[in-house]
């Protein structure tokens, strides 16, 4: 199972990229930079006297016992960034023209990220979600987390059909932490609505990065023949020419993609189209060399 | 064009399966599921689009592909005359007359040999096809360009005994032109006999389009006497009393005594001296024929001094025998209807039963099954062993008839016929009318000549309960209040006639009406199984040999000359026989009886009167409207040999189709791979 997600050529192809460089403010990897804020590094910073209220867990013992004066101890700790993967179980994920289906595209992006994370000791969560919350898995660096949540990526199947709003309005109230929040979706709802739901994460001071992902057949499809298609999430049917296909809809596809990524951009969101077809790599590679331009 | 075998054209059907294929298929296509129709729109043109019936080539070679090889599978041909006429020859018939008058002086020799040297005449792309026409015409050959062949059916063709008919050969005619839907050139060979027309002219019609030619081999009437007719008793009880009617015609004829002669198996009975008028007919009776017992054959003879001897003869049969012994048991004391029964039986021509009578209470020991019939002249109560014979005679085929009166007492159940005897009804002169006869059943054998009941009167008849109407049961005569008169009751294999009056004179008057002779006359030859069967045919009419009951059961036919008539198979099979020619025929039917039939020509044939040139003309008309020529090609009756077969050209149509299909449909195949 574990080989399945941790393919050694695409950590292999993400290792040679400079991850440190592309987390400049929360930082991406642990132990590349230092934080502002103060955290459980072992490198001392000050200390300041406590006040009721304060952890006394942190009380430096060997300072009161010289001045019996209650001083805590502060050191500068590296940053820990949050990592929580949001990944679309919907039925329209199933979908795949190909060898994997847009939903195993995505397990393997949520795996990668996941490993990378907790390879840089950063708390990782992962909340899957369809038109409701069907797992979570709470943002966290200890030993096994990694595990966990591939295990919950591998148990990710096609649920029902994609609604946006109840799901992140369940994840806002997880949302302890600021961080980064990994959406992984086929986003087949309104631009306007997607952004409308996901803006607020980004008000939080989170780093919102939505992946698009798409089968090349929802880009481009060729029909050869008039089809009847049914939609998997509704199970509606249409009957379609391969003339509409051809023009019509490509240009509504694209229309579709654009205004995404404008409303994205516009919103202050991170927006990556993936394409199935294209390799694993090159759409991670295109979003690290992302946060590396945003730098 | 024709198939041979038509019905693997019902292979066609299967064009049904590239038409699933192509068409039908792609309205059952399955859904294909897909992410999102959200950027999808429905769209009419798709419907329309969908529709549209795709690799059109494709689909038009493979039906076509099917289509031909059911067409192969039927075998289809051109018929050898439309490749004539398409050549340009022409469609003759050489329609010759080989009917009984054909046999006169040399008019079958000259018919003969103006046919043959009409198909000499022909040309090479011309066909032809000879038939003959003395009787139902008969087609002698096929549509052939063989000229040998046609000739050699001319020379095998021999005169007939049988009567020409010149409706038969344009209905012949219209089959050909029809069969071969071209213009057909009739050359008929013939005598032209009036007697020969049919009775309506529109029985000659051609079709539009056939040309007829008429070679007379006569060109005027002759004068010729023959024996037309002769009535005489097929059976033949009492010599002294049987009475021959022979009727001599003369056609063309001045007035003229004829001799006419009888002879019984070849020796001169009787000859008498006849004056015919001219042009007239007239008849001579003899009374007497010393015939021995069995089947003679008998015939009657003119001295004709004509120029057609062989219709101066008439042949017929008589068979001699006993009369046969008939019962009547009666009512002790009445000894009025066997006298009536035996006087009208004895006063009969043929007197072919002798009537023996008892009282009902001396009956019980009578041996019922010597007897032809029994009749039951209202008895009364009889002694249960006669009543049990009688049932058992009935059961085993004989004939019972029961005549009921005052004897006969109300609620009484008649057991042999079954039936409820509800009361005797007697007229009272003064306050109803007196019972007649209302209807008699005229094809009920004991009234086809007993036909005129006036003045027979009836003052009592019993009352029946009639049970339900089923077909063993037959009402011939009914009384004017409606009540039946005469029932036959089928009974076993035999029946029981019952006559709701008596027949003594006194609840009726019917022994005393010239009707009663014909009636009982009748009725008892009918009981008795004497039967009225004709002993004397038509040359090619045809004689029933069996029943149904009779399967399997050889019969056997000998000709003139002695020749067995019938093969070994026809034997037990055959069920009808057509008297093929003049003379007689020794039939052994299947129950062993022997019957001698006594053949003659149609004497319509005697009557050499030639057909008015204007009546030729007027015949010859009626088929000159010439049409455009063929319009297809089919034939109903011809064989395949003479045919022009097509399946070759169709299975190398089929050959290059296939290859066609191949390649457009690897086309196809390739393009869709590719997308």
């Amino acid at each position: 199972m574990l080989q399945r997600f941790l393919d050694p050529a695409v950590l292999a192809s993400l290792s040679s990229l400079d991850l440190v460089a592309k987390t400049v403010v929360d930082g991406f990897v642990a132990g590349l930079h230092r934080s502002p804020k103060f955290g459980f590094s072992q490198e001392f910073a000050e200390y300041q006297q406590y006040v009721e209220g304060d952890d006394l867990r942190h009380i430096d013992w060997n300072v009161y016992a010289r001045t019996e004066r209650l001083y805590l101890k502060r050191f500068k700790g590296e940053t820990n960034m949050q990592l929580l993967i949001l990944l679309d179980a919907s039925a329209s994920m199933t979908y795949g023209s190909g060898r994997i289906t847009k939903l195993d595209y995505a397990r393997y992006i949520s795996a990668s990220l996941a490993y990378l994370s907790s390879q840089q000791r950063d708390a990782t969560g992962l909340i899957v979600f369809d038109s409701d919350i069907s797992n979570y898995i709470p943002p966290s660096t200890r030993q096994g987390q990694l595990m966990r949540i591939l295990h919950a990526i591998e148990k990710a199947e096609g649920g029902s059909r994609t609604d946006f709003s109840k799901p992140f309005f369940h994840f806002q109230q997880f949302l302890k932490r600021r961080g980064t929040v990994v959406v992984l979706s086929d986003f087949y709802e309104q631009p306007e609505q997607i952004v409308k739901v996901v803006e607020p994460l980004r008000y939080r001071g989170n780093e919102v990065i939505l992946f698009h992902i798409l089968d090349q057949n929802e880009i481009a499809p060729k029909f050869r023949d008039p089809v009847l298609l049914q939609d998997i999430e509704d199970d509606s049917a249409m009957e379609v020419s391969p003339d509409y296909a051809r023009t019509e809809y490509r240009a509504k596809i694209d229309q579709h993609i654009k205004t995404l990524s404008d409303k994205a951009a516009s919103s202050g969101l991170e927006y990556v189209f993936m394409n199935t077809s294209k390799p694993l790599d090159e759409g991670l590679r295109n979003y690290l060399m992302l946060r590396q331009r945003r730098r | 064009m024709g198939f041979l075998t038509p019905w693997f054209l019902g292979g066609i059907a299967i064009i049904g399966l590239p038409l699933y294929v192509h068409l039908l298929r792609q309205y059952r296509q399955k859904p294909v599921p897909f992410s999102s129709l959200m950027f999808f729109e429905r769209r009419t043109q798709s419907s329309i689009k969908h529709r549209r019936l795709k690799y059109l080539l494709l689909f038009a070679l493979r039906c076509l592909f099917v289509a031909l090889l059911a067409l192969a599978f039927a075998r289809p041909y051109i018929h050898s005359a439309a490749v004539a006429h398409a050549n340009g020859g022409r469609t003759l018939v050489f329609a010759v007359d080989n009917s009984f008058s054909m046999r006169q002086g040399d008019r079958f020799a000259d018919a003969k040999k103006a046919a043959m040297d009409q198909i000499n005449a022909m040309q090479n792309i011309d066909r032809g096809q000879v038939i003959s026409f003395g009787g139902p015409a008969r087609l002698l050959t096929e549509m052939t360009q063989d000229r040998q062949a046609l000739r050699a059916a001319i020379t095998a063709l021999e005169p007939g005994d049988d009567a020409n008919a010149y409706s038969e050969l344009s209905r012949a005619l219209r089959a050909t032109a029809e069969s071969f839907k071209t213009n057909i050139e009739a050359y008929v060979f013939t005598d032209i006999q009036k007697s020969a027309l049919p009775p309506g002219f529109a029985d000659l019609k051609l079709d539009d389009g056939t040309k007829l030619e008429i070679h007379a081999v006569a060109n005027a009437p002759i004068p010729n006497w023959t024996v037309e007719n002769v009535e005489a008793p097929r059976r033949v009880f009492d010599t002294k009393k049987v009475r021959t009617l022979a009727t001599v015609a003369g056609f063309n004829t001045p007035d003229s005594v004829r001799k006419v002669t009888l002879l019984a198996n070849g020796k001169t009975l009787e000859t008498k001296e006849l004056k015919v008028p001219a042009n007239g007919r007239a008849t001579v009776e003899f009374l007497a024929l010393d015939a021995p017992y069995g089947l003679t054959r008998c015939e009657i003879r003119i001295d004709g001094g004509d120029v057609f001897p062989l219709d101066d003869h008439w042949l017929f049969s008589v068979e001699r025998a006993d009369p046969k012994p008939a019962l009547l048991i009666h009512a002790d004391g009445e000894n009025k209807s066997p006298l009536y029964v035996k006087t009208a039986l004895e006063s009969s021509s043929e007197a072919a039963f002798k009537l023996e009578s008892l009282q009902a209470s001396q009956s019980a020991n009578a041996e019922v099954s010597r007897y032809a019939f029994v009749i039951l002249s209202d008895p009364g109560p009889l002694p249960q062993k006669i009543t049990d014979a009688l049932a058992k005679y009935v059961q085993n085929g004989g004939s019972v008839l029961m005549t009921l009166g005052k004897n006969t007492s109300p609620g009484r159940h008649l057991a042999l016929a079954d039936l409820q005897v509800m009361g005797i009804h007697t007229v009272v002169p003064d306050h109803e009318p007196i019972l007649t006869v209302a209807s008699v059943d005229t094809s009920y054998p004991a009234f086809s000549l007993a036909q005129n009941w006036g003045g027979v009167d009836f003052f009592q008849s019993v009352k029946l309960q009639m049970p339900q109407a089923s077909p063993d049961l037959r009402i011939a005569a009914k009384l004017s209040d409606g009540s039946p008169l005469l029932i036959d009751r089928k009974i076993g294999e035999g029946h029981v006639l019952v006559f709701t009056s008596t027949i003594d004179n006194i609840a009726n008057n019917l022994p005393i009406q010239p009707v009663w002779l014909p009636f009982l006359d009748q009725m008892t030859h009918e009981m008795g199984g004497i039967g009225t069967s004709p002993g004397t045919y038509r040359v090619g009419s045809f004689v029933d040999l069996r029943t149904a009951k009779e399967k399997n059961v050889p019969v056997e036919i000998t000709g003139p000359g002695d020749k067995r008539l019938l093969s070994l198979a026809e034997s037990s099979k055959a069920t009808t026989f057509q008297f093929p020619s003049e003379g007689f025929f020794d039939i052994r039917r299947a129950s062993g009886r022997e019957e001698l039939a006594a053949v003659n020509p149609d004497r319509r044939e005697s009557d050499f009167t030639i057909i008015p040139p204007e009546t030729l003309e007027l015949w010859k008309n009626t088929g000159k409207a010439p049409t455009s020529g063929p319009t297809s090609t089919s034939v109903g009756t011809s064989t395949q040999d003479d045919n022009a077969e097509l399946w070759w050209y169709v299975l190398a149509a089929l050959a290059i189709l296939a290859v066609a299909e191949s390649l457009l449909g690897n086309r196809h195949m390739n393009a869709q791979a590719a997308d």
